[in-house]
């Protein structure tokens, strides 16, 4: 279904503050709070670190894995949500040079977005003048 | 298979223990209720913002905004699974926890006894305190395994699959057409450096490094002082430290009262005089052959004390004996008798051979009964 067919007109502006608000909830909230979080679980150690027992062993290694598992989908979250960020400027962008964007454009835009959020998280992490890893 | 614990003693058992800082698990405890919040907040802002986006680009109308916003909700729901997650791997933790600190306070007293034993004179009667204090902390270990067993269980919750979105193009040739006035090669990145992580890596993966055991020869398989177990709360009831002395009648004469019951004939422990015996006999011992005196009053009929002349024991005398009653010079050879028989219980009665028989036989004479009345001639 296209745009066109639809008849309306996008309010870009709803779009551009979508991607405006995420990124302030992104960089003011969640991202920050995702670092403090990582940084206490890296740093803090948890439980049965000298046990003899099966069973807090057990626990302990299950609970760790539940541990990167969490912290995976804050990543997966921060990740993504900086991917709707950039997708949403794709799509503001797209709308002003025509009226209609269809589903399968909005892949296309939401895979530009990935790329570029991806290329910004590589530049995040290394030296831009010798490419190595910071 | 649970673990006994047989191969550490409580001070290993407690080391485990206290290895963990009570307060670490409590920091993550709270991280865990942090990132909890932190995800319900950012769901609730994101629905915000979705609600807002569909006023001016309703999905019902536009593929893209139907595409745009079945990816919103798939992360919306993603963080809602994730804290619900959190929840239940923060209350599972905390039983674990609980369980851990349980057993800690627990096993508190126990060290405290097991320290207090050590300055006593008697090292068997120490170690058989300790040992008795080790079995308890593996009981409490044993427990606290039942627990955190059942937690572990709760905690294989199952959290969301949800993943980094990694949709991809050909952007040199697609991008351009399908999609005016957005140029991948432009500019990349911005200030976008939110995504990236500030702190690297990911918590390290538990090793974990128990105490050494303890050596096989040195596994409570040995001798045994003949203490029941069932008896020992008894000596802690008596009052105070099972081995505080200063107590009145002090450790060494309770101990003797408690370790006597329970044993019909065995070893009778006396203070610093401690018997062993043989290993791997537990309970009751009936016709144990004693080599002490025994200390324990023995009673006769209302419960009055008996006297009774007991091999080792003091020389028996002639004279008025305790009860009263005349002793005359037989009874000490009586006496003198009964403590060579008790001495060697299976030799046979030995008589001197070759000497002239002090008694003899009468010799026969005729005999006429006569009428009337038996043996009037005799």
């Amino acid at each position: 279904m296209s745009d066109h067919a639809a008849g309306f007109s996008v309010d870009l502006e709803a779009v551009r503050s979508f991607g405006a608000g995420l990124r302030a909830d992104l960089s003011g909230h969640l991202s920050p709070e995702h670092d403090q979080i990582l940084r206490t679980f890296v740093d803090t150690p948890t439980f049965g670190t000298r046990t003899a027992s099966p069973d807090v062993q057990a626990a302990a290694t299950l609970y760790h894995r539940k541990l990167i598992e969490l912290l995976d989908l804050m990543d997966a979250f921060i990740h993504n949500g900086a991917v709707f960020v950039q997708a949403a400027e794709e799509v503001a962008a797209a709308y002003s040079h025509a009226d209609t964007l269809s589903g399968d454009q909005f892949k296309t835009a939401l895979a530009v977005a990935s790329a570029k959020v991806d290329d910004a998280l590589w530049a995040a992490q290394h030296d831009p003048r010798t490419g190595r890893s910071l | 298979m649970a673990e006994s614990y047989q191969r550490w003693r409580l001070p290993q058992l407690w080391e485990m223990l206290t290895a963990d800082d009570p307060e670490h698990a409590h920091l993550h405890l709270a991280t865990l209720r942090r990132q909890q919040t932190a995800l319900e907040t950012q769901r609730d802002r994101l629905r915000l913002l979705r609600d807002h986006l569909a006023e001016g680009w309703p999905p019902e109308r536009s593929g893209a905004a139907l595409a745009f916003q079945q990816r919103v909700n798939d992360m919306i729901e993603a963080m809602t699974q994730a804290a619900i997650g959190a929840a239940e791997v923060r209350t599972n933790l905390a039983h674990i926890v609980a369980a851990l600190g349980d057993a800690r306070t627990d096993l508190a007293p126990l060290v405290a006894k097991y320290e207090s034993a050590v300055p006593h004179p008697d090292p068997r009667i120490v170690r058989q305190v300790q040992k008795s204090l080790d079995e308890r902390a593996r009981e409490v270990f044993m427990g606290t395994d039942k627990v955190v067993a059942e937690a572990t269980a709760r905690l294989a919750v199952t959290l969301p699959t949800y993943g980094v979105i990694r949709d991809r193009v050909q952007l040199e040739s697609a991008v351009p057409a399908q999609v005016p006035g957005s140029d991948p090669r432009t500019p990349r990145g911005g200030d976008r450096g939110f995504v990236a992580s500030r702190v690297s890596g990911r918590p390290a993966s538990p090793a974990f490094e128990p105490p050494a055991p303890i050596r096989h020869d040195d596994i409570d398989e040995g001798f045994d002082l003949a203490v029941d177990r069932r008896v020992e709360p008894q000596i802690s009831a008596v009052g105070g430290s099972p081995l505080d002395s200063s107590a009145s009648g002090g450790f060494g004469t309770r101990a003797v009262s408690a370790i006597s019951n329970g044993v019909i004939g065995g070893p009778v422990i006396v203070p610093g005089q401690s018997e062993l015996r043989a290993p791997n006999v537990r309970g009751p011992m009936v016709g144990m052959p004693q080599t002490g005196a025994s200390v324990m009053p023995r009673t006769g009929v209302g419960g009055a004390p008996m006297s009774r002349g007991a091999p080792g024991g003091p020389a028996v005398r002639s004279g008025t004996s305790a009860s009263g009653g005349y002793r005359d010079r037989s009874f000490e050879e009586y006496a003198t008798r009964r403590q060579a028989s008790h001495a060697d219980p299976d030799g046979q009665w030995v008589a001197p051979e070759g000497v002239a028989p002090m008694i003899e036989a009468p010799k026969d004479r005729p005999h006429d009964p006569g009428p009337g009345v038996l043996g009037i001639d005799r």
